[in-house]
């Protein structure tokens, strides 16, 4: 599909300091693209960029092949839900929906139609002679949403949308808003720093990481399939070891590591290459033969996360952690079990010396090159 | 209550009356029966109002007055506000820099600055008029409104702003449809400040008024200095309760503790 | 503290609304270029040129003569003065203020600080009625049966202090309260949670926190309290000269305006020197407060 929303080698400094560096990357029409990153990472700047809102210092944004890098924000026709939704306080709910209509010279006819449609949209209809501060956080957030999309913008950008909302109004709100964004079919950049939010609601995510892009992908492949060992670490991949890859068996990479020789996915890598070796903890199981890999050790720590539990097992001098669901799990602190887990659950990552990323939670067994 | 917060309560109401002491004074002389100090007092009556408000000397200069407050009000306002909005835009270096400039009149004796503009305006040929006195208490009305209005810009979002442009108003529909209806209030206790600032003046009006210009403060000041009696007490009276009603009004427009700093606290 | 002096840190500017902000501040900056600086540099160069030509003669002039020495010594005393009763008579009721669960908070914002609303001419006029020799405090301590020294106030440095002290104490609570409502109330919880008592608490921890409120007000009370001149010239007169006063006696009766200019210079040199020593220990004990 040819792409709706095209953001070419934008970067932005903030003084010296490249807060965007170099970004690429296109939207097709209607579809929900997260930037997703720890905070500071640029993803609001960028936002922000494509809003007009910041200058841009080089690079281009384009929405259906029409430059907008040196439009002004009110000329760049797109909607913006803001963190704190940003609702204008002397205004009435109905007020603000209409605020964009009224500077489109929409007629007075027109506006009270599609301001009752957008309110009804996000099923506020009663509300619309309200203030904002009379209204709970949830209903905020769903007159931003309306207020945004009313005037059918041709890019919707959502900063942090449901940050602000308890945590178990978040979880409904984003499949509500999901729902809305598709049925609206209006092409979305959504910022977020909470992976699970990413995961749920947009079609592509774009993890960045001081000013740049670190991977664009499907969020099943991002889960699944992290690139760099910063992604892997941002997807909750806690268990990372270094290794150096020894050889080749049937389709697998053998590697050694200190945990012992392990077989793990992936053939791009060579025989003789440092590499990290990445196994999320969900995917270890205390059945002796779910897979190739195998190893015995300790638990040292044992704690109850609800639907599973997790154990902190030592392993040759390491420490790898295991998620098992609580019913499969009947040994304690102290006691020794067997780990396995498949091959192909076992990522191989370019390894990260002379990276940016934090100390590693394991021992180096293997001096980087 | 603990015995500290109830001392602390008595100490209080100590001072309060302490301070209203010497304003109910001079209201309690104004509407005394006779023309001189005498406690306690032996009558009521309003004469002394009656006369104030019939004699030109009083009348004229309370008019005048009226007049110059008003300019300063319409100025300082005008002139803050637009500052204000400026010192928001520029960089932080230059805004603290430029703010510690235009608050300088508060920070200099005022006699300095009257003498200062006094002598300014004989060397350029220009006669004690309203004018004259308006520009000269303009400098030290229009501090004021710059800290009001920039504190209460501190209550504007700029996501607010972003919202709006985003929306598709353009910069000056932007400040007239969210930014100045969100500070307008400020913009008018800065008008106020400003009025109350010009009509108090003594020390720049002095200096930058004739015989034929003399605000009602200027007035007040040199017949006290020469007679202390009832008259004089209505005229001050008068000022009292014009400051009375600014400040009533300031606290319905933004809330008198907002105005000087003190915010509701929530618990 | 929204109208007392102080400069209000703003959000960076590159996050705004574009708008051409010079454009702004052009009108203001051209009203105190020409209404303030020029004169203000004018009023310096006459005090230099006494007779036309440049010279320090309008300076020696004020110096040589002890009564304008007497003067300015005078106005520093009642300036200091004055600054360390507002300090005294105000802290205890910027405390009250600060506290957020106190009932009658408004009502004390109205007596205590809205009174800066009204003329220092009126509230000096007060003063002078409660003090004169037939004033309201001769005559209550008259029938007392107490000799009425009190009445002896007026024309008196004690009542231009007390005057003073009215007049300028709003604004030392507003610094004050200003500061102890930054303070955060669990600090004080924490202090007492580790065994302190309330007297502890407000010696070791409130007090030291609201020693750059402290600065402020005093400085703001000290540059007011110079620079008066209704209220030393209405309770003082002739009897109390302060500095203001020989400006405006030199510049409006005498019309000597060179020297009015010199001591209009001399006058804001020495408060700015004393806000500034006053500025600098101040700096460098919380400075090093900080460092610890």
């Amino acid at each position: 599909m040819k792409p709706h929303l095209e953001i070419s080698g934008v970067t932005k400094f903030y003084d010296a300091f490249r807060a965007v560096d170099d970004v690429s990357f296109a939207a097709s029409p209607g579809e929900i693209v997260a930037l997703l990153g720890p905070s500071g990472c640029g993803k609001t700047t960028l936002l922000n960029v494509i809003a007009g809102f910041l200058k841009i210092d080089a690079g281009a944004i384009s929405v259906d092949g029409r430059d907008l890098s040196r439009v002004p924000p009110h000329r760049r026709d797109m909607g913006m839900v803001f963190q704190n939704y940003a609702l204008f306080p002397h205004m009435t709910v109905e007020k603000n929906v209409a605020f964009g209509l009224k500077m489109r010279g929409v007629s007075r006819k027109e506006i009270g139609q599609r301001t009752q449609e957008a309110l009804e949209m996000v099923q506020l209809g009663h509300v619309g002679q309200r203030y904002p501060k009379e209204l709970s956080g949830g209903q905020q957030q769903r007159v931003a949403l309306a207020r945004a999309l009313v005037v059918r913008p041709s890019v919707l950008l959502l900063d942090e949308p449901l940050s602000n909302l308890d945590a178990l109004l978040r979880k409904t709100m984003r499949e509500e808003m999901r729902q809305i964004l598709k049925k609206a079919g209006i092409t979305t950049i959504l910022v977020t720093h909470d992976q699970e939010e990413a995961l749920v609601t947009a079609d592509s995510i774009i993890l960045m990481t001081a000013g740049r892009v670190e991977q664009m992908a499907t969020p099943s492949e991002l889960y699944e399939r992290p690139r760099t060992v910063f992604c892997a670490r941002f997807m909750d991949v806690t268990n990372l070891f270094e290794g150096r890859v020894v050889g080749k068996e049937a389709g697998f990479s053998v590697v050694d590591t200190p945990l012992g020789r392990l077989q793990a996915e992936g053939c791009l890598s060579e025989v003789g290459q440092a590499v990290t070796i990445a196994i999320r903890p969900e995917n270890l199981s205390v059945a002796a033969n779910d897979g190739e890999n195998r190893v015995r050790g300790v638990i040292v720590r044992e704690s109850y996360h609800g639907a599973v539990r997790r154990l902190d097992v030592e392993v040759g001098g390491c420490m790898i952690v295991a998620h098992v669901p609580v019913r499969r799990c009947v040994k304690g602190v102290g006691e020794e079990l067997e780990l396995s887990w498949p091959a192909d659950r076992t990522r191989i990552l370019p390894d990260e010396a002379g990276e940016r990323s934090s100390a590693p939670s394991s021992p180096r067994a293997v001096a980087a090159e | 209550m603990t015995t500290a917060d109830r001392l602390l309560t008595v100490y209080v109401t100590v001072i309060s009356a302490l301070v209203m002491a010497p304003i109910a004074v001079v209201l309690i002389v104004a509407l005394n029966t006779t023309n001189f100090l005498s406690f306690p007092p032996a009558g009521f009556s309003t004469r002394w109002f009656a006369q104030v408000m019939s004699e030109p000397m009083w009348r004229d200069s309370l008019w005048l007055s009226l007049q110059i407050g008003a300019a300063v009000a319409i100025l300082s306002t005008a002139l803050g506000v637009a500052t204000a909005l400026g010192l928001r835009a520029v960089s932080n270096t230059w805004s603290s820099a430029l703010q510690t400039f235009f608050l300088s009149p508060l920070m200099l004796p005022t006699v300095v600055i009257g003498l200062a503009l006094m002598q300014f305006y004989q060397s350029a040929g220009i006669r004690a008029s309203l004018v004259t006195v308006s520009l000269g208490q303009v400098l030290i009305a229009v501090p004021y409104v710059i800290r009001l209005t920039l504190a209460s810009f501190a209550g504007v979002d700029v996501r607010v702003e972003r919202a709006a442009a985003i929306l598709g108003a353009s910069p000056l529909q932007v400040f007239w449809q969210v930014t100045f209806p969100l500070i307008r209030h400020a913009a008018l206790a800065g008008a106020l400040f400003s009025f109350i600032v010009s009509l108090d003046d003594v020390n720049i009006a002095l200096f930058l008024s004739d015989v034929r210009t003399t605000p009602l403060p200027v007035q007040l000041f040199s017949y006290i200095e020469q007679n202390a009696d009832s008259v004089g007490a209505a005229a001050a009276s008068v000022l009292v309760l014009l400051a009375c009603l600014a400040v009533l009004i300031c606290d319905r427009l933004v809330g008198i503790e907002w105005l000087f700093g003190i915010e509701r606290k929530s618990r | 503290m929204n109208v007392a002096a102080g400069t209000v840190p703003l959000v960076p500017a590159r996050s705004r609304v574009g708008m051409n902000a010079w454009a702004l501040l052009v009108p203001a900056i051209l009203v105190y270029a020409v209404l303030f600086v020029w004169p203000l540099l004018g009023s310096f160069w006459t005090s230099l040129t006494p007779e036309g030509s440049l010279s320090l003669k309008s300076y020696q002039d004020f110096f040589v003569d002890e009564f304008n020495r007497s003067v300015l010594w005078r106005s520093i005393r009642i300036s200091l003065l004055t600054t360390v009763m507002t300090l005294i008579i105000g802290y205890p009721v910027a405390v009250y203020l600060s506290q957020g669960w106190r009932k009658g908070r408004t009502l004390v914002v109205f007596m205590v600080i809205a009174p800066m609303f009204v003329s220092a001419v009126v509230r000096s006029y007060g003063w002078i009625i409660i003090l004169g020799p037939n004033g309201i405090l001769s005559m209550a301590l008259a029938k007392l049966g107490l000799p009425p020294t009190a009445g002896r106030l007026l024309y008196t440095e004690t009542g231009v202090v007390v005057a003073l002290t009215h007049v300028f104490l709003p604004f030392m609570v507003i610094a004050l309260t200003g500061s102890l409502q930054q303070i955060d109330p669990a600090l004080a919880r924490a202090a007492r949670n580790l065994g302190a008592n309330g007297l502890e608490v407000f010696l070791r921890v409130t007090f030291p926190l609201t020693l750059p409120g402290v600065t402020s007000g005093a400085i703001i009370v000290f540059c007011l309290a110079a620079s008066g001149f209704v209220t030393p010239a209405l309770i003082g007169g002739a009897a109390v000269p302060v500095m203001p006063y020989l400006v405006y006696k030199e510049g409006l009766l005498v019309l000597n305006w060179s020297f009015a200019s010199a001591v209009a210079v001399i006058l804001l040199v020495a408060t700015a020197l004393i806000t500034g020593v006053y500025t600098l220990l101040a700096g460098h004990r919380s400075g090093r407060r900080a460092g610890a």
